[in-house]
């Protein structure tokens, strides 16, 4: 069998603050094989959007091993993770966290502008490709305020598309939303899935776990069994 | 990033902070304009002090005898009546003319005159065919046939007339004392306004109505030794090699005078220009760097608002680190934020400038000109001002750590 998309062996990760090191993560193991769609649940403070940011390089881990597609990654620098981030990894936050200043179409832009070689019209078609399947193509010259909260997820989700990557990550997507918006964007994501995509989701929505495929749950660190938490 | 993505970047975010972007971009505007300003009259000074010099002529070259250290024997003489004709001969040369007086630049002679016991000074000169076209404002110009004579009439400037008769018109047919020499003034030259002479690098020629002439043969010099002459003048022929021909002139002056110890040195105009021109350069440039300190307020103002947009924007560059953007691509972001302010105030301020120096033109007889070098000098000061004041705050941004950038 190929291997994984991601193997994480033994990551630990302590924040050092002034009060004494807090251990956050204690020794996590996890694979993850292509086109799972993965929810890491546990308590408020128990490490999801840790080891969420750890899986997509933007947090340094103390110890471990980090492999994506069969490539060690934990040593990587900022600019080889700023490549690998741009090249494999699509992000959606809770707060949708689109640039302001820019309108729809630069938002979903951006990815690629920081990648070489696309051409403009590579690039326009992409952008509206991406437009259609989250279904806000007439929004594309609108500013971010001039859209719901629901329609600037969407937008997020499509940014996170647009360069194509191997795994999506989402800390909480649905965690401003009212829960009829959330059940949109929830079949979007779902529908990324039916497409291949893999995702990786944190939330603490147990009724979201109609939509994954498998479940994780964090307690203290550590990876344990549902019935616990 | 490409490079005119970054472009495109930085000009989207500058878009969304209009006002505050233009606020401090008037620094910069302020800066340039009284730089590029002074730099443009500046250069108009010196085109002006130029061409008025270059009016008389360049190609005339006078040769001097400087016998330095060595003493000469008494005997020798630097030049002779027969190097005329050798000299001559020397390629490049058109016109020889030997001078029996030390010569200074351009200036005429001054000397007191007197009405009985009323002294004062004029600048005079002998009567030349040029003169012939000078205006009386009372009574009449010397002819020229009076000019060639030893007629002992004078043509005063008004001034003089003025100092010594204190009204003009009563000078005509008065005798006055110049020299130990009484000269009857036949005529005056025209009043010159005084207020023309603010800068008199522009008027030479009005100049020249203040100097009183007297007939050619009027005065005979004391020569410094009878018929000896103190040095030749050289009228160079058009598009000669000046050095080569003088150089060939001294040789060929040595070569007739194998027995002089010194030197034979050429005043040169065009050393004069050159010299001027330096002067008036670093006067410009000393002023128009004082000037400038007003860029640094205006750089500092840059950082200040670089500053605070790294700050304010701490989330949009966590999101666009999460996404893919090296610290690189950020540094580079908001430096060229940083120079977009500086280059297109500069611009501006480049503009400003010009018109400035333009309408202080109209108060001036200057006319001030804005050169391709010191245009491009501004602009350059422009680029590196953004530079300097936009690099800390760039690099503050690309070394935000992105989570806490995001989540801040
Ligand atoms: N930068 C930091 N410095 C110190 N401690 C931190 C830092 N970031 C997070 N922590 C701590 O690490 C623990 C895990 O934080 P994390 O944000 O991963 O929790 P979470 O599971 O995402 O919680 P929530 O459900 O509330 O979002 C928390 O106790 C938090 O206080
Ligand atoms: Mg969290």
């Amino acid at each position: 069998m190929s291997n994984p998309l991601i193997e994480l062996k033994n990551i630990k990760k302590k924040y050092t603050t002034k009060a004494g090191d807090f251990p956050v993560l204690k020794g996590i193991n996890l694979n993850i094989e292509e086109g799972e769609f993965i929810s890491i649940m546990g308590k408020s403070g128990s490490g999801k959007t840790t080891l969420l940011n750890i899986l997509g390089l933007l947090d340094k881990f103390n110890e471990g091993e980090y492999t994506f597609r069969g490539e060690n990654i934990s040593n990587f620098n900022e600019n080889r993770k700023s490549e690998f981030r741009n090249k494999n990894m699509g992000f959606i936050f809770q707060q949708f966290h689109l640039i302001e200043s820019l309108t729809v179409y630069q938002n979903i832009e951006m990815p690629l502008l920081y990648r070489s070689g696309e051409t403009k019209e590579d690039r326009r078609q992409k952008i509206e490709e991406r437009l259609e399947q989250v279904g806000l193509f007439e929004k594309r010259d609108n500013k971010p305020f001039e859209l719901s909260g629901g329609q600037q997820q969407r937008i997020a989700i499509a940014r996170a598309l647009v360069t194509d990557p191997y795994l999506i990550l989402a800390d909480e997507p649905t965690g401003a939303l009212d829960s009829e918006t959330s059940d949109d964007i929830m079949e979007l994501i779902k529908k990324l899935n039916d497409d291949g995509k893999t995702i990786i989701m944190v939330t603490h929505d147990k009724d979201l776990r109609r939509y994954t495929t498998r479940d994780v749950y964090l307690k203290d660190g550590e990876f344990s069994e549902e019935a616990t938490i | 990033m490409k490079f005119y993505n970054l472009l495109r970047t930085a000009w989207y975010s500058m878009r969304a902070y209009k006002l505050r972007i233009f606020l401090t971009m008037i620094g910069i505007i302020i800066g340039i304009a009284s730089v590029s300003a002074i730099l443009a009259i500046g250069e108009g000074v010196k085109k002006e002090a130029t061409s008025s010099i270059e009016k008389s002529n360049l190609n005339k070259i006078t040769i001097n005898y400087n016998a330095g250290f060595e003493s000469d024997d008494v005997t020798v003489r630097p030049f002779e009546k027969s190097d005329i004709n050798e000299i001559k001969k020397v390629p490049g040369v058109q016109k020889i003319k030997e001078n029996d007086e030390e010569q200074i630049f351009g200036l005429n002679d001054f000397e007191e005159i007197s009405y009985f016991n009323r002294h004062t000074s004029t600048e005079f000169k002998k009567y030349e065919k040029k003169d012939k076209d000078r205006k009386a404002s009372l009574g009449r110009n010397i002819n020229s046939v009076e000019g060639k004579s030893n007629k002992r009439v004078i043509f005063l400037s008004y001034r003089v007339a003025e100092e010594l008769f204190k009204e003009p018109e009563k000078a005509l047919g008065k005798a006055v004392k110049m020299k130990g020499e009484l000269f009857e003034v036949i005529g005056i030259g025209q009043e010159i306004n005084m207020g023309d002479f603010e800068i008199s690098l522009g008027n030479m020629d009005k100049m020249q109505d203040d100097i009183s002439i007297v007939p050619e043969k009027a005065i005979r010099e004391k020569k410094k030794s009878e018929d000896s002459i103190q040095n030749i003048s050289i009228f160079l022929e058009p598009g000669v090699d000046k050095d080569e021909v003088i150089n060939e002139v001294k040789e060929k002056l040595h070569e007739l005078h194998p027995d002089v110890k010194g030197e034979y040195e050429e005043f040169n105009l065009q050393e004069i220009i050159d010299s001027m021109q330096k002067v008036i350069g670093s006067i410009t440039l000393f002023v128009a760097f004082a000037a400038g300190i007003s860029l640094l307020v205006g750089g500092i103002g840059v950082m200040n608002i670089m500053y605070v947009s790294v700050t304010e924007r701490k989330r949009e560059i966590g999101i666009r680190r999460a996404i893919g953007a090296k610290p690189r691509s950020i540094m580079l972001q908001f430096l060229v934020e940083a120079i977009f302010i500086t280059v297109i105030g500069g611009f501006l301020g480049i503009i400003l400038g010009y018109l400035i120096a333009i309408v202080a033109g109209e108060f001036m007889p200057i006319k001030p000109v804005m050169t391709v070098s010191n245009f491009l000098g501004a602009s350059s000061i422009s680029v590196i001002t953004g530079l300097i004041f936009g690099i800390v705050p760039a690099s503050k941004a690309s070394k935000l750590d992105p989570i806490k950038a995001i989540y801040k």
